[in-house]
């Protein structure tokens, strides 16, 4: 066993001296974790629209106000006379367009219900979709108005329904606080199944490896050592990456983080040997990187950790409950968030230990096999 | 200095062929990415699970989860008795919201003019949360309209969605992977290529012969912009006949702009590889310098326009985030070079100044 | 029997076979080298050696026939074989990334020494091999006949029996072959069996006893001296191409790597 000592101290000697891996290590997770904490939080606001108001009346005026005051839409100039809305559109300059009909008030007026038109970019759905809830709220706010102003001019009372709303668990909706917890559960997949993944291939690619064999050490020895530093980083990683989640984003962390630590060493099982499997796969670091790469992209897409696995088509689910991060994901967000315990979590903790087990024990002796 | 660069090229080009897993990866990748972010990445709540705790247990109140489950996006999960266990219920992740319509509802809807029910939300994914509040808003408000039905709808909101009328996804999704294709052949590639040679010494070897650094990067590089280039057309057929995604502008125009693309990607792994000492450097550096801040700042998912200033000053430099308007401008609206030229000359700028840099040190690099 | 009769000697081979494919790397070799000899295995690129040594290493399985090392059994003791050998190769493999002292300490604490013993002995090595004053510099900043020494040194730390040197001082010029040389010498004065290939004829001189491989096939095994009267030629380099002439016309020898790397 004081084999393994020795090959954890060498590791850990290698990456140290690499001033570009330490930095890549333990800066660049921080960084990262800034930038991205702001980017896929990121609510849509501040949509660029254009109005074309081709009534003029006291009440297209109101709407263009009332666009105008909310903080989803900034209402753009329009340059001249017709020069279109489409136009603002299709050069990108804007992304919603409101075209209010000549006489659409004096319509209104008269009961022949009018169209307003809402045009939108709907490249990115995501935004359209957002763009349009909105700009029907607006309007149907303003629409509710008006039916009750006008119930009460021919005396009638319609009756409200008034819901109380009670938001649990992130009562300031804050977007952030389901999304950073979501990048370092990531973060850790990608930093400890990378580095793990290149380790052995680079010994066989530089000859180190060959040398190693003809010492007495054992493959599971060798093994052992490969594998513990980069457990070691990534639990520094991940307590880094907590760390700046809290003090930096001021992420509220309601539930134990002991047993988020527990959670993260079960997991490392399965990241770790993810590595191993690649390490062993490949014979070099380019294919190494590739492998990792493309089980890396199907891991994050069906993690649920951008897009929620429940809008996807029933093939993507299904191969959803395939991947460790889903579970993982799901684990780190609600001790975050919703402080859960093992009572709540013990299913994806019972499924997390079984897949880290068979992944390492299935890669453990692909490994043993192939470093001969 | 021409047959040299050849030599080089086709040395880069036998390395290729003969790693025949890295092949495979090199043109599957792209198909599997296509499928997967294509059907996956999907931003539009279809189904949102609520649990329902009926007090009342009246026709009206009936009527009331029925209009909540009439519109699809409400599916009644559950219907627990009391109000504790709709929090297990969401600790769980079974339901999203719940709707809580108190004894005595249908009386008070005839009697007084406001009437309360709760509605609790897990507040974890705001987004959702978001999403579950203005729906169940504007079902509450339709009830209430329902109630004086004399008066005429003052006037009605039409839609229009324009270049992706269906608001499909993979629409938006499928040509920014192009980008991201591109960006990570040319970059990541070309970094881990030219590290590989210092790693294992082969470098010394070609640096003892005649060649300048110039031409040596441009050898190396060459076979990669030719993979690139297959591997971005290859997803753009695809993606047409097969996922039917429009393409409104012009192919030949698209060819000759994303050249300008690759050519700024290939600066940038020429720049990476100039100061990474190893490989695993290498892949690190251009994980984190271009294949995220490709996906992630270039707007291929998260709109520009929603994040701080902060983060949409640093989009500018940000080659795919110029590409990405390109490729959806040109496929998706059919826009011409008119509209686009801004972009073409930041990402020509941008490659010219990150090969100069890097020639320079790469030069340093070896000497040193 | 032959077990017993094995540890008599440091290394056995038994009609050692090995192919890859249709291709016969190594053909029917027998070879006993007694304790403490210096023995070379000569031969043109391409001959066998390598695959021999990588056999006899415990990194490649023999296709047929047998071979025992320091009275192991390749085969079946691999295990312990690896903790009685040294193995350099003809490829710098030490780590380059590390300092020459922190390899050292890395393969000691590989091969099981202990701390005390293994500050004694890396130092003296160190000494022998004139490595202390570049014990802190990075292994891949010290010259290519250093990086040998180093290597050598590697191999060595924890006393084997047999030490194997496969092409040790390919690329490395002619004084400081001398030297590492001498340093064989040395280590097999102090009982060590030393196992080495070469295709320098003069490096062949240097050993007790040479066996001569041709296309996988030992064509003669003596001392050098013994090989020359026998063929009442002045040097071995005379002798070996004679030998290759002799069995297969003019030079035959097979252009290519040594073997495939597996």
């Amino acid at each position: 066993m004081r084999r393994v000592l020795y090959v954890i101290r060498k590791e850990f000697l290698q990456v140290f001296r690499d001033r570009a891996m330490v930095f890549l290590i333990f800066m660049a997770p921080v960084v990262q974790l800034v930038v991205l904490g702001y980017v896929v939080s990121s609510e849509v606001r501040h949509l660029a629209t254009v109005v074309d108001d081709r009534d003029r009346s006291a009440q297209s005026r109101e709407i263009v106000a009332r666009l105008e005051s909310s903080q989803y839409f900034d209402v753009l100039p329009i340059a001249g006379e017709r020069t279109g809305a489409r136009e603002y559109l299709d050069r990108g300059v804007a992304s919603v367009a409101l075209i209010i009909p000549p006489n659409f008030s004096e319509d209104a007026m008269a009961g022949h219900t009018p169209a307003l038109q809402v045009i939108l970019d709907g490249q990115d759905a995501n935004t359209s979709n957002v763009a349009l809830g909105y700009a029907s709220g607006l309007l149907n706010d303003l629409l509710s108005e008006q039916v009750q102003h006008r119930a009460a001019l021919l005396g009638l009372r319609p009756r409200v329904v008034e819901p109380r709303v009670q938001v649990w668990f992130n009562p300031e909706l804050k977007y952030r606080n389901y999304m950073v917890p979501g990048i370092v559960a990531f973060l850790l997949t990608l930093t400890t199944s990378l580095l793990s993944g290149m380790g052995l291939v680079r010994e066989r690619e530089v000859g180190t490896l060959e040398q190693l064999n003809v010492t007495p050490i054992r493959p599971h020895e060798l093994l052992l050592g490969k594998t513990i530093p980069f457990a070691v980083l990534g639990i520094a990683e991940v307590t880094l990456a907590i760390a700046v989640a809290r003090l930096w984003y001021q992420i509220p962390i309601v539930g134990n983080l002991g047993l988020l630590a527990l959670f993260v060493v079960v997991f490392l099982f399965t990241t770790l040997g993810i590595g191993l499997f690649v390490s062993s796969s490949s014979t070099t670091q380019q294919q190494a990187m590739f492998l990792t790469w493309f089980v890396l992209i199907f891991a994050l897409i069906t993690s649920g950790f951008l897009f929620p696995i429940e809008n996807m088509p029933w093939w993507i689910q299904a191969l959803s409950y395939f991947n460790p991060l889903r579970y993982f994901m799901v684990v780190v967000r609600e001790i975050f968030i919703k402080g859960s315990g093992l009572a709540e979590l013990w299913q994806q903790g019972a499924i997390l230990a079984v897949f880290g087990l068979m992944i390492l024990i299935l890669s453990a002796r692909r490994f043993q096999k192939r470093i001969r | 200095m021409r047959s040299r660069l050849l030599t080089i090229a086709h040395k880069e080009f036998l390395h290729i062929r003969r790693d025949r897993r890295s092949l495979i990866i090199i043109f599957l990748l792209p198909l599997i990415m296509m499928v997967l972010y294509g059907y996956a990445i999907t931003f539009d709540i279809k189904r949102i699970n609520i649990a329902v705790i009926d007090r009342d247990k009246s026709p009206a109140s009936r009527e009331l989860v029925a209009s909540f489950t009439a519109g699809r996006l409400f599916r009644v999960a559950a219907r627990p008795q009391e109000v504790g266990e709709v929090e297990r219920l969401m600790r769980r992740g079974k339901v999203h919201a719940a709707l809580v319509i108190p004894r005595g509802y249908q009386k008070q809807l005839r009697t007084k003019p406001t009437t309360a029910v709760e509605l609790l939300i897990d507040g974890s994914n705001a987004n959702t949360a978001t999403i579950v509040m203005n729906y169940a808003r504007m079902l509450l408000a339709n009830v209430s309209l329902r109630t004086v039905p004399e008066v005429a709808v003052p006037f009605v909101v039409r839609p229009l969605v324009l270049y992706n009328p269906e608001q499909r996804s993979m629409v938006f999704v499928v040509p920014g992977l192009v980008a991201v294709l591109i960006m990570m052949i040319c970059a990541l590639l070309t970094s881990i290529a030219v590290t590989r040679e210092r790693e294992t010494g082969t470098i010394e070897q070609i640096l003892v012969s005649p060649i300048h650094p110039l031409e040596l990067v441009l050898g190396k590089v060459l076979p990669y912009v030719v993979v690139a280039l297959l591997d971005a057309a290859s997803v753009v057929v695809f993606s047409v006949l097969v996922f039917r995604i429009p393409f409104r502008g012009s192919a030949v125009l698209l060819l000759g702009l994303s050249v300008v693309f690759v050519y700024a990607s290939l600066s940038l792994g020429v720049l990476i590889s100039s100061r990474a000492a190893t490989q695993r450097a290498a892949l690190m550096g251009a994980v984190m310098a271009t294949l995220l801040p490709s996906i992630m700042l270039s707007g291929f998912i998260f709109p520009i326009r929603s994040m701080p200033k902060a983060l949409q000053v640093l989009t500018y430099v940000v080659p795919a985030r110029y590409y990405l308007r390109i490729i959806r401008g040109i496929m998706l609206k059919g826009i011409g070079g008119a509209y686009l030229w801004q972009d073409v000359l930041w990402l020509f700028a941008f490659g010219t100044l990150l090969l100069m840099v890097s020639i320079g040190r790469f030069r340093t690099r070896l000497e040193g | 029997m032959k077990e017993h009769v094995s540890e008599s000697v440091a290394v056995r081979t038994v009609d050692l076979t090995r192919s890859f494919g249709s291709f016969v790397a190594v053909d029917r070799v027998s070879i006993d080298v007694p304790h403490g000899e210096v023995f070379g295995l000569l031969g043109a690129n391409g001959a066998g050696k390598t695959t021999t040594i990588r056999m006899l290493c415990g990194l490649l399985a023999p296709s047929s026939g047998h071979a025992w090392v320091a009275g192991f059994d390749v085969v079946r003791e691999s295990e312990r074989v690896k903790s009685v050998i040294g193995y350099m190769s003809q490829r710098f493999s030490l780590y380059d990334d590390l300092t020459v002292e922190e390899n050292l300490d890395f393969y000691g604490g590989i091969y099981g020494l202990h701390r005390r013993q293994l500050r004694s002995r890396k130092g003296e090595l160190m000494e022998l091999l004139g490595l202390t004053p570049h014990r802190a510099k990075l292994a891949r900043t010290i010259p290519l006949g250093w990086k040998q020494r180093l290597a050598l040194c590697c191999a060595t730390l924890h006393r084997p029996k047999v030490l194997f040197l496969d092409e040790p001082t390919a690329g490395v010029d002619p004084i400081s072959r001398r030297s590492f040389w001498n340093l064989v010498y040395e280590l097999a004065e102090q009982g060590t069996t030393v196992f080495v290939t070469t295709h320098y004829m003069d490096e062949a001189e240097y050993c007790n006893r040479l066996a001569i491989m041709h296309e996988g096939r030992v064509v003669a095994c003596d001392s050098p001296a013994a090989l020359k009267s026998r063929f009442a030629l002045p040097t071995v380099e005379e002798v070996f191409v004679r030998l290759v002439e002799r069995q297969f016309g003019l030079s035959n020898s097979r252009p290519g790597e040594d073997q495939p790397r597996a």
